[in-house]
């Protein structure tokens, strides 16, 4: 669904996952997180699991409904991608 | 009040629906006018719909019918359930959306014409000619051909705009608007391209930003590069990384942590600062001047007080008020103020924690800078300092220095170990200066 040129690597997948998480303050749904990064579910499932892991976004489960959540350690790590990203676009270097 | 359902798979032809329209996975609705629809309540999406007329509606929702259900065992004996989505809420459509509250679709929305709606949550995609709303927020990505007209607009991961004129914009990934007005605070996390003349607010850019020429704005900041193709007028510029601007600069306040380069001139209203590289090909002119680093231009004028350590460099020369020249610097061109100081303040370039060194240390560090000609009403030179030629009322210079040649009207003093390569010389008036 974007337009892209290279294939995006692990670091810039977890970004996008966040990135649309962020926008969801009252919780993102899997199916929605998943149109929102392009990513099909199961391979999102395995991601957000992993970010989950790692502290950078939390599940709620209400019900039968699972949420998804950034978390403050998911932001900061937002915050140093996309400063990174800076840093990089000045070294001229297209990928971290 | 008469709800109305349109089957799956079916085309209908509609006037006004007085009450709610549900419509079925892969249905179409055209209208019996050939105009456009009305229906006074909602519109419920059962999965993808066609709409090939303007629509008008209190609200249009869609959700995701699951259909299948698979349970499986992984290796920890802990099962899970996969739900596969049948259909999913996406509409299509030809002509014109009205939605007098709420748009919400669960995946896409392409609108040939244009959208008109309260608030607009979609879950992955909007396509349309134009879009007015109070507030949009999209999953992942926005393509508006031309109007886009928000309160404010959140994107997931990029977006593609013509005309804006936006509150605050919040993009994941990157932004490329075709000018307009963005009002508030504008937040790209990756990349801005502004294609046409921009009027914005705060502008933050994680990493790449392109602004054409004649753009105008409150607050610049990148932690990137920003290139903008002509003049600008900002109140204030933050440079942590590297900004090109390819003509001239009017603006309130400079903070340079990076690389600041300026193809024309820089005016600044209030003052500069900073620790990095400024390079100006014209002239900079300032109220004041603070840095620690490289500064070019072609001629430097501060109107009240300058301040520098590093290197500066310029053709016709460096004008202030005052005019404090640190430890270690090195300066190429003129000197013009009402007093100079050369040499009597630690170096700055080092950053803040100078000043924290003993003053035994710092006295010790003093001096040792090399400058041409001056032209001031008092100089003061610090110890171990080179001047080509000074020419002032009142001359102080410390133990150490060097000088070619001196003309003064008033007084010289002069400490033990000062070298002057030509006798001093008291006139009644001193020759102008450059400028």
């Amino acid at each position: 669904m974007r337009d892209r040129e290279t294939k995006r690597s692990r670091t810039d997948l977890y970004a996008s996952v966040l990135e649309v998480l962020i926008r969801y303050p009252e919780g993102g749904k899997i199916t929605r997180i998943s149109y929102g990064v392009g990513v099909p579910i199961d391979r999102l499932r395995k991601i957000i699991e992993n970010l989950c892991d790692f502290d950078l976004a939390r599940k709620l489960t209400d019900g039968e409904q699972v949420y998804y959540f950034a978390t403050p350690r998911g932001l900061e790590f937002l915050d140093t991608y996309w400063k990174m990203q800076g840093f990089f676009e000045i070294f001229g270097d297209k990928r971290p | 009040m008469t709800d109305l359902h349109v089957g799956r798979g079916q085309t209908v032809k509609l006037g006004v629906v007085d009450g709610d329209l549900r419509v079925g996975n892969n249905a179409t609705i055209e209208a019996s006018n050939d105009k456009n629809v009305i229906v006074t309540g909602g519109v419920y999406l059962e999965g993808k719909a066609y709409v090939n007329c303007d629509l008008e509606c209190d609200s249009l929702e869609s959700k995701i019918f699951l259909s299948k259900e698979t349970t499986f065992k992984v290796l920890s004996s802990k099962q899970r359930i996969e739900l596969t989505g049948r259909s999913v809420g996406w509409l299509e459509m030809n002509g014109n959306l009205i939605a007098h509250k709420q748009l919400n679709v669960s995946h896409t929305v392409q609108v040939k014409g244009s959208i008109k709606a309260e608030d607009i949550d979609v879950g992955g995609r909007i396509q349309a000619n134009a879009v007015t709303c109070n507030r949009i927020r999209i999953g992942g990505r926005a393509d508006v051909k031309n109007t886009f007209e928000a309160s404010s607009a959140e994107i997931g991961g990029k977006i593609v705009a013509g005309v804006v004129k936006i509150g605050d914009l919040n993009v994941g990934g990157e932004a490329e608007v075709n000018g307009g007005a963005i009002t508030g605070n504008i937040c790209v996390r990756g990349k801005f391209i502004g294609k046409s003349s921009l009027e914005f607010g705060e502008l933050l850019v994680y990493g790449r930003g392109s602004l054409p020429a004649n753009c105008k704005g409150h607050r610049l900041s990148t932690f990137g590069k920003i290139d903008i193709a002509g003049n600008i007028t900002c109140d204030y510029i933050q440079v942590s990384g590297l900004v090109e601007v390819r003509g001239d600069c009017h603006t309130e306040r400079v903070e340079v942590g990076g690389k600041f380069d300026v193809s024309g001139s820089l005016f600044v209203a209030d003052r500069l600062e900073g620790f990095g590289q400024t390079k100006i090909a014209g002239n900079f002119e300032g109220k004041n001047l603070r840095f620690g680093g490289k500064f070019q231009a072609n001629k430097i004028t501060v109107n009240e007080e300058a301040d520098i350590s590093g290197k500066a460099e310029t053709k016709e020369g460096f004008k202030a008020k005052q005019l404090n020249v640190r430890s270690g610097t090195k300066v190429d061109g003129a000197l013009i103020g009402e007093r100079v100081e050369i040499g009597k303040s630690p170096d700055r370039t080092f950053g803040a924690w100078v000043s924290t060194l003993p003053t035994k240390f710092q006295a010790m560090t003093g001096g040792n800078v090399k400058v041409q000609d001056i032209y001031a009403q008092y100089v003061l030179m610090g110890t171990v300092c080179k001047a080509t030629r000074i020419f002032a009322d009142i001359i102080k210079l410390e133990q150490g220095c060097v000088v070619d040649q001196v003309t003064y009207t008033k007084e010289l003093k002069t400490d033990f170990d000062v070298a002057i390569h030509q006798p001093p010389q008291k006139v009644t008036a001193l020759p102008p200066a450059p400028f």
